[in-house]
């Protein structure tokens, strides 16, 4: 550890630059009429999903969605259909006269019925926009009920489908925890008090402790990683990684487990795994916080929140996709552990280095078009450029300026490794009929991005490798890896045989080497 | 009773029957027709979903859901609603509404979205459906509309379905009432009339004459039906339409399978209603004898019997003026069980004995299938519905064995304890309930929105006892309980 001063948030991505840099250009599309007139075709979902997700990736913990029936049976259904597997929700079931009297009594009937039949350990309680343009005081409603329910945690967030897409929902939601910790007397952070209050207005609260160094020496450091909306395969990635670092990596809200597991016999409602009590318990201990693809929200991020309480070592990343990405991670969870980076790791490594070369004429300045949640399209991007490809269109339904601003960096740190003439179209809070107007345009020839964009891909004859979310017309999303080396290797191999496929499928001769 | 299972819900107790014999203590039914209970981890959808599932098949009409983007997000594509021609109804178009929106309201918006779809994709007509929090920021979708309507000279049509206003049910009644204003513009309306607004649909520009009809007594002596509440799904409507028409039946218009706009205003032509799918179109069949006189008849296409009682029905209906169809109608059934019973032979014995659980959208649906799995030797030993009416379960009381679980708008936890207590190897359901079963260990047949193979008609029964079948003889019920 040793040498690290971290006086805020290393924010690797999002640094706002303040133009576009001298010598460099990104087009970015401009679209009024679609600001002002709506959407054809969605490239994003809304906020309560992404809590959904993040509060099944915990030891007993279910959500409740506070709002009518039907947005926690349209979520269950649409993660039931990626995940395959059993994903319960439960709603607060507002009726018209909720609408007028509030809903408070709705949301202490549901905690009850919820504690009664799945005996849960941390309930989330996520708004819907229903109750957001009621304004009702979901944070106020909670508090009250915390003194009933000792044995379980209710984290109360705000998820107005309005205002957040699915993916700044799962970030909300790894906030809302830490902001309940922080604020409950019953975490293991120290004896200081403050009462700072933040711009959400949450007070700061008791039991934090503004003074904490980071651990000196060689003792082996507890990491916390706060991940991206990944798949179950990639939340066990990040896990592994720890190992090979000999440090203890904790994944805060870690659904690789309950969104993926054996056969139960018996319903019990909630898969077991998860992130654990004791780690609940102690995460104001950690030693140090990555966030992974954080995005810049009005709310911060969980690393920075956890920065901001115990001073320890904080640092959001990219997701690890691609050489650069993975050697960002690997250096930094290295440098963190004061472990040099593994040879297992290494080979790892050396393989994808080797796959680059034998890969490269297959893609070489191939157009290719990224959809999806800001932080995995900039990822994929930079993949993609690694590889001699051309990302010529990134596109997501998220606004947060987490993609274009992570384009320029990314042009920044190429400097005149950047393809000559090469200026990708960045497109943000877009849709899908949008998207397909430039993929014909610019020529695009491979696009990758979720199962939505299939019926697109379809239409214009362009090979889709899928990834990301939601995967809902192929088998085994769940076993996507995107993350590493392995992961890069694997993305590498759909995007090759993909064009190969598509190659000898409409060749006249049916070469069978390729 | 069951260890690591917990009771089932005070407050749903009486909605759970585990023997209609017990009629002593009034519980011979579950109580129904009740909003669900906060925290019960529910099935049901909302109002908005029964709507949009209704209206959706309307394949050349745009559908746009004026709310934020959830609602229309999880709503894209949902359905197998075929379409023989235009597409439209595939799309998802939302208002997207954001936090502006919300705090000055969204008419502009939504007239500028409109206006711009209606110019892009020429649709026939447009729904637009006013979610949950229309309903509270008060935008006045009724006045967008007309104003649309004028600009436009086509039917726009507000479908009022506000997610908090009631269950799927009521939802189905918005999309029957927006059906029913679609007929009404070529029609007239014999309650507005009545009521003294017959000046007002002059005004309605799409409403010109020359396509304006009145039912003519001649077109009603030809025999001649309408489909309601048949959505398509893997083509089923087709097929169903076909048995009619070799009968010389006119099938003047699918509700709303594979509609289109101008088919469902030329609907109240035909002479006799089919009703199949109960819960959603009763009303509108209501409706549409009340103001056009036409009879309607409750059907079922699922099953033999059914569906050959579905095609007698209207053969019996026109015998006076033509006593041939009866025959015909029994020729027709008779060559299609000829092939079918001989290739139902083969699978039965893998499916006599087995215990199924049924768990479905509507009552109607549930009943049907407990009289095609009787066929098949089968036993229901759990029957629910998330909608199901009073008259539903009644039914199921009547047709299932007393000892039946019957239950009304359940839950995972409930569902995994009577597939457990009542062993059972196989539940009928939809993508919600799909993951109860497999995770449980035992067979599933989805017999929902996302079916790709037709499971109604005479063929539909040889599919899914086939499906039934496939699921139910897999190895990997054995494999999964398997110890290392």
């Amino acid at each position: 550890m040793g040498n690290h001063t971290y006086k805020g948030v290393l924010n690797f991505e999002f640094k706002k630059p303040t133009g576009a840099s001298p010598g460099f250009s990104l087009k970015e599309e401009e679209v009024p009429e679609k600001s002002s007139g709506g959407v054809e075709n969605p490239c994003h979902l809304c906020a309560p999903l992404g809590a959904v997700v993040f509060f099944a990736g915990f030891e007993g913990g279910i959500t409740i969605l506070h709002g009518s029936q039907g947005c926690s049976t349209y979520v269950r259904r649409y993660l039931i259909s990626h995940f395959r597997e059993p994903v319960d929700v439960a709603s607060s079931n507002f009726i018209e006269a909720s609408t007028i009297f509030g809903g408070k009594d709705n949301v202490q009937r549901a905690i009850g019925n919820v504690i009664r039949q799945y005996t849960p350990k941390v309930i989330g309680i996520a708004t819907t926009c229903l109750v957001e343009t009621m304004g009702e005081d979901i944070y106020g409603i909670v508090k009250e009920m915390e003194a009933r329910y000792p044995e379980v945690l209710l984290i109360p967030v705000s998820t107005p489908g309005f205002l957040y897409n699915h993916r700044e929902g799962f970030q909300l939601a790894q906030s809302a925890l830490l902001r309940v910790l922080a604020t409950r007397g019953n975490t293991d952070i120290g004896p200081h008090h403050k009462t700072d209050t933040d711009a959400a207005g949450i007070p700061f609260g008791n039991n934090v402790d503004p003074l904490r160094e980071p651990l000196k020496g060689a003792k082996v450091p507890s990491v916390l990683l706060f991940p991206n909306f990944a798949s179950p395969a990639d939340l066990r990635w990040y896990k592994r990684v720890g190992e090979f670092f000999d440090i203890s990596l904790k994944v805060v809200g870690d659904y690789s487990q309950t969104l993926d597991s054996g056969p139960w016999l018996i319903y019990r409602g909630l898969a077991s795994g998860g992130t654990a009590q004791e780690t609940i318990a102690t995460l104001f201990r950690a030693d140090a916080v990555i966030g992974i693809g954080s995005l810049p929200l009005k709310e911060p991020s969980p690393a920075e929140i956890l920065q901001r309480y115990t001073h320890i070592p904080a640092v959001n990343l990219p997701v690890p996709i691609g050489l650069g990405y993975t050697d960002l991670f690997m250096k930094h969870l290295s440098s963190l552990s004061g472990h040099p980076i593994p040879s297992v790791v290494r080979e790892e490594r050396a393989r994808l280095q080797d796959a680059y070369v034998d890969a490269h004429k297959y893609v070489a300045t191939l157009p290719c078009a990224v959809v999806g949640d800001e932080d995995l399209v900039l990822s994929l991007a930079s993949f993609l450029l690694e590889i001699g490809a051309r990302p010529v269109f990134c596109a997501s339904g998220g606004k947060t300026g987490y993609l274009r601003d992570g384009m320029l960096r990314l042009q920044a740190q190429w400097g005149d490794r950047w393809p000559q003439n090469f200026e990708p179209v960045i497109l943000s809070g877009t849709d899908f009929q949008h998207v397909e107007e430039l993929i014909k345009r610019l020529g695009v020839r491979l696009i990758l991005g979720s199962s939505k964009a299939y019926t697109m891909a379809r239409t214009l004859g362009i090979p889709l490798v899928r990834c990301g979310f939601p995967i809902h017309d192929r088998f085994g999303a769940s076993q996507i890896l995107h993350v590493g080396y392995e992961g890069t290797y694997n993305l590498l191999r759909l995007v090759v045989n993909a064009l190969i496929e598509q190659e000898q499928e409409t060749n006249p001769v049916g070469y069978t080497y390729y | 009773m069951m260890p690591n299972i917990p009771d089932i819900l005070e407050e749903r107790r009486s909605q759970v029957v585990y023997s209609t014999d017990d009629a002593s203590q009034g519980m011979a039914i579950p109580t129904c027709d009740k909003p669900s209970v906060a925290g019960s981890v529910s099935q049901r959808a909302c109002v908005f979903c029964g709507s949009r599932v209704v209206l959706y098949p309307i394949a050349d009409a745009i559908h746009i859901v004026h709310g934020p983007i959830g609602c229309a997000g999880f709503t894209w594509d949902i359905r197998g609603a075929l379409s023989s021609g235009p597409e439209l109804h595939r799309k998802s178009f939302s208002t997207n509404l954001e936090e502006l929106d919300i705090i000055f309201g969204a008419e502009k918006k939504l007239h500028t979205l409109a206006t711009r779809l209606i110019s892009t994709y020429k649709p026939q007509a447009v729904f637009i459906y006013a979610t949950c929090i229309i309903g509270l920021i008060g935008d006045d979708v009724d006045r967008v509309c007309r104003i649309l309507e004028k600009e436009h000279g086509i039917p726009v049509i507000p479908v009022h379905s506000e997610g908090f206003k009631g269950v799927k049910k009521d939802g189905y009644r918005a999309a029957c009432m927006a059906l029913l204003s679609l007929m009404e513009r070529s029609w007239g309306s014999v309650q507005k009339e009545r009521d003294g607004a017959s000046s007002e649909e002059k005004d309605d520009p799409s409403c010109n004459s020359s396509e304006a009809l009145s039912p003519s007594p001649s077109s009603r002596q030809e025999p001649s039906i309408n489909l309601l509440g048949e959505f398509n799904l893997a083509g089923e409507g087709w097929l169903i339409k076909s048995y009619y028409e070799r009968l010389g039946i006119r099938v003047v218009s699918m509700l709303t399978g594979d509609g289109r706009v101008a088919d469902i205003r030329r609907a109240p032509e035909a002479a006799l209603n089919l009703v199949q799918c109960s819960g959603s179109m009763v009303y509108l069949a209501k409706k549409m004898e009340e103001q056009w006189g036409i009879p309607w008849q409750q059907v079922s296409f699922f099953g033999v019997d059914e569906m050959a009682r579905a095609i007698y029905g209207v053969a019996e209906f026109f015998r006076e003026s033509h006593p041939e169809l009866l025959d015909s109608a029994r020729a027709l059934v008779r060559e299609e069980l000829s092939s079918l019973l001989p290739r139902l032979e083969k699978i039965k014995p893998a499916l006599e004995g087995k215990k199924v659980a049924i768990y479905v959208g509507g009552g109607f649906k549930a009943w049907s299938l407990v009289r095609i799995l009787r066929d098949f030797g089968m036993r229901t030993v759990v029957a629910g519905s998330q909608t199901g009416s009073k008259e539903d379960y009644e039914e199921l009381r009547r047709i299932c064995e007393k000892d039946t679980v019957l239950v009304d708008d359940s839950n995972p936890l409930e569902l995994g304890r009577f597939i457990k207590e009542k062993q059972v190897d196989l539940l009928i359901g939809g993508v919600k309930e799909r993951p109860v079963a497999y995770k449980m260990g035992i067979g599933f047949c989805d017999h929902n929105h996302e079916r790709k193979i037709p499971l109604a008609g005479f063929i539909g029964v040889y599919n899914f006892a086939f499906e039934l079948y496939q699921s139910i003889t897999s190895p990997v019920w054995d494999w999964v309980r398997r110890e290392l």
